[in-house]
């Protein structure tokens, strides 16, 4: 009785989370529904019309990565990682064409200094929550550039995590000194 | 016995105020010299350097001219190309009045950063932006005269990153600190510093 009770709750919690996210990315991204066809047909999780792909519980929304200076051997991607289930999951490993390496970084400034960390532990989503990987944070950190990215590139990437399994996901990049993806690169402020 | 009451009251409200004028005043000058004033004329030193432009750069050099340096290495994937992007955006924003300024870029990893691969780093953003580099020493020399802290932090795969310093030092026309821009600095408040730089004598 009483677990038929919290299931619909939790299911109800669902639906609005979905429903949330399907509103943000309709006023954030409805201006770049242009994604490639072929992109979206490569992959098997999901059939949404933006930047989005869904794998068993996960949700993967807003990749991007910026362009990268000419020679850099490193570039970071990001992206938000929202866990509708009702266990954790955690990123396993990333892997990618362009480059060597690819590991979850932490970028942190305290006071003035900045650091920047591989994660010890795989990086986790908890149940009903969301990571974001963004600037200054959680990144994915591309080691060893086999090819430097240039703007309006898809990057290809594969993450595999350990319950919702393999995910193919691309990366847009955007221009060199945006702040954020291709279509909020204007945006002026940002707060950390 | 009513006046004292009064001017107790008149005390108790006035206090806090002044209490709090203070802490503002106190975060206003913070904000525009994050360094604190005490240490700023500590700031700064000449240095001789490898320039991505070709040849040296030494702060003699730059003798007569307002100019804006900070630190960075081009192995790093996040703040140091968004700090150089972010400094190319306010340099273009101040447009022509702004050539006067000279922006320095001085690599804290100069095991990997060579003028060579600075130069080709550089020219993705504005050629407004001389790349520096030098040895180990010449590197440890300057990050001390500008109290930059950085250090190496070695990663499992053989590799490593730079913890580092993400300030930006804007210097007067004869070398002495004049102020700081952060790494997350918004464009106004960065260009009107810029434009106070220039116009001071
Ligand atoms: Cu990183």
């Amino acid at each position: 009785m009483m677990r038929s009770h919290l299931s619909m709750m939790s299911a109800f919690a669902n639906a609005l989370v979905t429903a949330s996210v399907a509103l943000l990315f309709f006023f954030v991204l409805s201006p770049a529904v242009a994604a490639p066809s072929a992109l979206i047909e490569s992959i098997a999780a999901t059939a949404a019309p933006s930047a989005e792909y869904s794998v068993g519980q996960l949700r993967i929304t807003a990749p991007w990565m910026r362009a990268t200076p000419k020679g850099a051997t490193v570039a970071s991607g990001y992206m938000t990682i929202t866990n509708t289930g009702k266990e954790p999951d955690r990123l396993l490993r990333v892997e990618s064409d362009i480059a060597t390496t690819v590991e979850v970084h932490e970028m942190s400034v305290s006071g003035e200094v900045m650091k920047m960390r591989p994660l010890e532990k795989p990086l986790e989503i908890e149940p009903g929550g969301m990571v974001e990987l963004k600037p200054n944070g959680y990144h994915l950190m591309f080691s060893r550039l086999r090819q430097g990215v240039n703007e309006g590139d898809k990057v290809s990437v594969t993450m595999v995590f350990e319950k919702a399994g393999k995910v193919e996901i691309e990366l847009p990049a955007a221009g060199i000194a945006a702040k954020g993806p291709a279509n909020e690169g204007t945006m002026p402020e940002h707060k950390m | 016995m009513l006046k004292n009451v009064r001017i107790a009251l008149w005390a108790a409200c006035a206090l806090p105020l002044v209490a709090l004028l203070a802490v503002v005043g106190l975060e206003l000058t913070q904000g525009t010299n994050s360094v604190g004033a005490f240490q700023a004329s500590g700031i700064g030193g000449p240095f001789k350097l490898a320039s991505s432009t070709g040849g040296e750069l030494s702060s003699d050099d730059l003798k007569g001219e307002p100019f804006l340096v900070f630190f960075g290495y081009t192995h790093c994937p996040d703040v140091c190309p968004a700090t150089v992007s972010d400094v190319s955006t306010w340099l273009d924003a101040l447009g022509p009045e702004g050539k006067g300024i000279k922006a320095l870029f001085i690599s804290i990893d100069p095991e990997r950063d060579n003028v060579a691969s600075l130069k080709d780093y550089l020219s993705s953003f504005s050629d407004r932006i001389i790349g520096l580099t030098g040895t180990q020493d010449e590197i440890a020399n300057v990050a001390r005269e500008y109290r930059v802290y950085y250090a190496k932090h070695p990663t499992k795969d053989g590799d490593y990153t730079m913890d580092h310093s993400a300030v930006i030092y804007l210097m007067d026309r004869d070398g002495k600190f004049a102020g700081t821009l952060t790494y997350d600095e918004k464009q106004e408040a960065a260009v009107a510093k810029l434009k106070r730089l220039l116009a001071s004598a």
